[in-house]
C-alpha cells in the first residue's frame, strides 16, 4: 500500500480490479469514521447505485433509494484492499464482494437466456 | 504485422464514424448546392479528428484505460455523466439513422418496402455483435468499406476540374446561395465529423487489440490514414455532386439523389455501387455506434467489457447493444422518419454537449499519471486549444441555425 | 458511520471550482439567452426566401426524377431503384407542395402561389404513379420529358 493516499484522487470513482484481475465495478463513496480531532478513517469502501446517486446529488440519491428500496449499497471492508491509486485491487475475487449483483442478474435473467450465449 | 494490420481499425473507425448516412447526405447536399464551396469544412473537420483520434489512442495505448474510464476516475462521476447522457441520447437517434440508411440502401436494390429491411438490418446488426469478434468486425467493415472509394474513382471519370477544386477550397463562395444555409451545412459537416462516439470508440478499440507504448507510432500513422480515408471519400462524394449535380440544378434533398452522380459516372454499376456504399457505410457506423455505447456504459460504471468475451462473461455489455438495436430499429421502423433527420437531431445533441467531451483533453493530455512521458507538446496543446474553441462555436450556433433554416 | 453531506459544490476531484448556485446562475442565464434567441427568429425570412427556397427542392425533385426516368429509358438504371426513387420523390414532393401552400403570400403573388402549389402537385402525381405502377422503357423518356417542362413552371418568384 502506498503511503500516502488521497480519497479522490485514489480511491474514489477508481477502477476495483479483484483479485484475478477482472473488473468489478468503480468505487462510489467510502465510509470513514469521524474521531474527535483526528482525521477520519477509511473502514469500507461503498459500491452500488445508492452511494454512486447521493454523492451525485442529494435529490438523486433521494430518488435512486426510493425506486431501489433502500439496501443497494454494498460495503467492501477495507481490509480486503491490497492498494489503491490509480486503481484499487482487491484480495477478492468478484464473487465474494457482493458487488457484482447486476452483473450476475442480467447474466441469469437475460443474456443466459439467448442461445450462443456460452 | 499487427501494427499493420492496426491499420483496419483506423479505416474502420473511419468508414463507420465518418462516411455514414448523415455524411454521404450532406456532402451531397454540399457539393450540389455549393459545389467546391464546403471543402473546407470537411479539411477543418478531419484535421480536428485527427489530432484528437491521435490524442485518444495514445492515452490508451500509454494504460489501460479508456477515455470513458478516465473521464470517471479522474473527472468524478458527476462531471462524467454529462458527455454519457448525450451519448446515451444521441447515439440512440443515430443508431436508428444508420439502421435506416442501410435499409434504405437495400431497399433502392430490391424495391422491397424499407421497413421490412430494418428488421433484417437489425437482426444481422445483432448477430454479428453478438457472435462476431472485434477482428471480424473490424477487417469486415474495413474490407467491404473500399467501396467508399467509387466515388473517389467516380471524380476522376466525370472529370472533375482540379484546379477550380483546389480554388473552391483556399476561396470558397457562398454563390447565390443564403449564407446561414451554407453555414448550417458547414456546422453540419463539422459536427458530424467530430462525433464523440468516434473517440470512445477508437479507445476502446485500442484496449481490444491490446496496444502498448510500442503503439504510439503506428497510432500517429493510423489516425491519419484512417481518417484521411474517410476524408477522401467524403470529399469525393462532394466533388462527384458538384461536377454531375450541380450543373444540372439537381440539389440534393433525398439519399437517392446523391447516387444519380455515380449513375453519371458508371452506368447501369452506379445503382449497385451506391447500395453497396451506403449500405456498407451505414451498417459499419451501426456497429460502431452500437458498441460504442456498451463501452460507455460499462466503462463509466467499472462493469466487464469486451467485444471478443463469450456474452456471458460481459453479461451487461452485451444487453446494451441488444436494448439499444431493439429501440432504434421499433424507432425507425415504426415511424418512418426519415433519417437525415434522425442525423440531425442527433448532431444537434452531440454538438451541445462537445465541449465537454473535448475539454478534458487539455488537463488529461498533460498529465503524466495518464500519459507518463507521453504528455503533449505545446504545439499539440494549440492543437487542442483551438478544437475546444471550434466546439464551443459549434454549441453555440447549432441550435440558431437549426432554427434559422428551418431544420435545413 | 458514513461521511457527512459533502457541500453541496461543483467538486473536480477534490477541486472546487465554484459554488453550485453561481452555476446554476449561469444555467438559467443561459436558458434565457436562448430562449430570446429562438423567440427572435421563430419564423424568420419572408415569403419570397421561404417560397424561393421550396421552389427549389420541388424542382430538384422533379429534375431529380426526370433524371433518374431518362437513364432508365437508357437502360443505366435498374427498376427496383427507379421505383424506389420515383416513391420516394413523390413523398418529398407531397411534404413540399404542403410547405409551400402553408405560406401565405402576398395578395400580388397569390396566383401565382396558387400555380406554384398546382404544378408541384400534378408532377407529384405523375411520379408517384409511375413509382407505383412501374413504367415502359419507351414511356419512361416521354415522362422525363413532361416532368422537364413542368420544371420550366418551377421559376422563381
Amino acid at each position: 500500500m502506498k503511503d500516502e493516499l488521497l480519497l479522490m484522487r485514489d480511491i474514489v470513482d477508481c477502477q476495483l480490479i479483484d483479485s484475478d484481475g477482472e473488473r468489478v465495478t468503480k468505487v462510489a463513496g467510502v465510509e470513514a469514521d469521524l474521531r474527535e480531532g483526528g482525521r477520519p478513517v477509511v473502514r469500507a469502501l461503498l459500491v452500488g447505485p445508492e452511494p454512486l446517486a447521493r454523492r451525485t446529488g442529494p435529490r438523486i440519491g433521494r430518488l435512486v433509494e426510493h425506486i431501489t428500496g433502500g439496501n443497494r449499497e454494498v460495503r467492501i471492508p477495507w481490509e480486503q484492499v491490497l492498494n489503491a491509486g490509480p486503481d484499487v485491487d482487491l484480495d477478492v475475487p468478484a464473487s465474494a464482494t457482493g458487488a457484482t449483483r447486476v452483473e450476475d442478474w442480467v447474466r441469469e435473467k437475460i443474456i443466459g437466456k439467448i442461445p450462443g450465449s456460452r | 504485422m499487427r501494427k499493420y494490420l492496426s491499420v483496419t481499425l483506423g479505416i474502420l473507425t473511419a468508414i463507420g464514424g465518418y462516411v455514414d448516412v448523415g455524411a454521404i447526405a450532406t456532402a451531397g447536399e454540399a457539393g450540389s448546392k455549393y459545389g467546391f464551396g464546403l471543402i473546407w469544412a470537411m479539411l477543418l473537420g478531419t484535421v480536428c479528428i485527427i489530432f484528437l483520434i491521435e490524442m485518444v489512442g495514445r492515452m490508451s495505448a500509454m494504460n489501460d484505460k479508456t477515455y470513458m474510464d478516465i473521464l470517471r476516475e479522474k473527472f468524478g462521476i458527476k462531471f462524467a455523466l454529462l458527455p454519457l447522457a448525450s451519448e446515451l441520447i444521441a447515439n440512440f437517434l443515430l443508431l436508428a439513422a444508420e439502421i435506416g440508411g442501410a435499409a434504405f440502401a437495400l431497399y433502392l436494390l430490391t424495391g422491397i418496402p424499407f421497413q421490412i429491411w430494418t428488421a433484417a438490418v437489425a437482426l444481422s446488426l445483432w448477430l454479428l455483435l453478438w457472435r462476431g469478434s472485434f477482428s471480424l468486425i473490424e477487417d469486415g467493415t474495413s474490407i467491404l468499406g473500399l467501396v467508399t472509394l467509387c466515388f473517389l474513382v467516380a471524380s476522376f471519370t466525370l472529370g472533375t476540374p482540379w484546379n477550380a477544386a483546389a480554388k473552391g477550397v483556399v476561396l470558397p463562395s457562398i454563390g447565390s446561395g443564403s449564407p446561414v444555409d451554407y453555414f448550417y451545412i458547414a456546422a453540419g459537416i463539422l459536427g458530424a465529423i467530430i462525433s464523440p462516439y468516434l473517440l470512445f470508440f477508437y479507445s476502446s478499440g485500442s484496449r481490444e487489440e491490446g496496444w502498448t507504448r510500442k503503439m504510439i507510432r503506428s497510432n500517429r500513422i493510423i489516425a491519419v490514414v484512417g481518417m484521411g480515408f474517410g476524408s477522401v471519400s467524403a470529399i469525393s462524394i462532394i466533388l462527384v455532386s458538384a461536377v454531375a449535380l450541380k450543373p444540372l440544378g439537381i440539389q440534393v434533398g433525398q439519399l437517392q439523389t446523391v447516387a444519380l452522380g455515380l449513375v453519371k459516372a458508371f452506368g447501369i454499376w452506379g445503382v449497385y455501387l451506391f447500395a453497396a456504399t451506403l449500405f456498407i457505410c451505414c451498417f459499419g457506423a451501426a456497429t460502431e455506434i452500437a458498441l460504442a455505447l456498451s463501452f460507455e456504459v460499462t466503462q463509466i460504471m467499472g462493469w466487464k467489457y469486451g467485444e471478443d468475451r463469450k456474452p456471458r462473461d460481459a453479461a451487461v455489455f452485451n444487453l446494451i447493444f441488444l436494448v439499444y438495436i431493439v429501440g432504434s430499429t421499433l424507432l425507425i421502423g415504426l415511424t418512418g422518419m426519415d433519417p437525415l433527420q434522425l442525423t440531425i437531431f442527433s448532431v444537434i445533441f452531440t454538438a451541445l454537449v462537445l465541449p465537454a467531451v473535448v475539454v478534458p483533453f487539455l488537463a488529461v493530455m498533460n498529465d503524466p499519471t495518464y500519459l507518463k512521458d507521453q504528455i503533449n507538446g505545446p504545439f499539440s496543446n494549440v492543437a487542442v486549444l483551438l478544437i475546444v474553441l471550434l466546439t464551443f462555436v459549434l454549441s453555440a450556433v447549432s441550435i440558431p441555425l437549426t432554427i434559422l433554416t428551418g431544420g435545413g | 458511520m458514513a461521511l457527512p453531506e459533502p457541500p453541496r459544490t461543483l467538486l473536480w476531484k477534490g477541486h472546487e471550482l465554484y459554488p453550485a448556485r453561481t452555476r446554476d446562475r449561469r444555467i438559467a442565464a443561459a436558458l434565457l439567452l436562448l430562449s430570446v434567441i429562438l423567440l427572435l427568429t421563430a419564423g424568420c425570412g419572408g415569403y419570397s426566401s421561404q417560397a424561393g427556397k421550396y421552389l427549389t427542392e420541388a424542382r430538384s425533385q422533379v429534375l431529380g426524377s426526370a433524371y433518374a426516368l431518362e437513364h432508365f429509358g437508357d437502360g443505366e438504371v435498374s427498376g427496383p431503384f427507379l421505383r424506389a426513387s420515383l416513391e420516394q420523390y413523390a413523398i418529398a414532393m407531397k411534404s413540399t407542395a404542403r410547405s409551400i401552400s402553408s405560406l401565405e403570400p402576398p395578395p400580388d403573388a397569390r396566383e401565382e402561389h396558387r400555380q406554384e402549389v398546382e404544378t408541384v402537385s400534378r408532377a407529384r402525381s405523375l411520379v408517384q404513379q409511375a413509382g407505383h405502377r412501374g413504367i415502359a422503357l419507351k414511356r419512361a423518356k416521354e415522362l422525363a420529358q413532361k416532368l422537364r417542362s413542368i420544371t420550366q413552371e418551377l421559376k422563381e418568384p
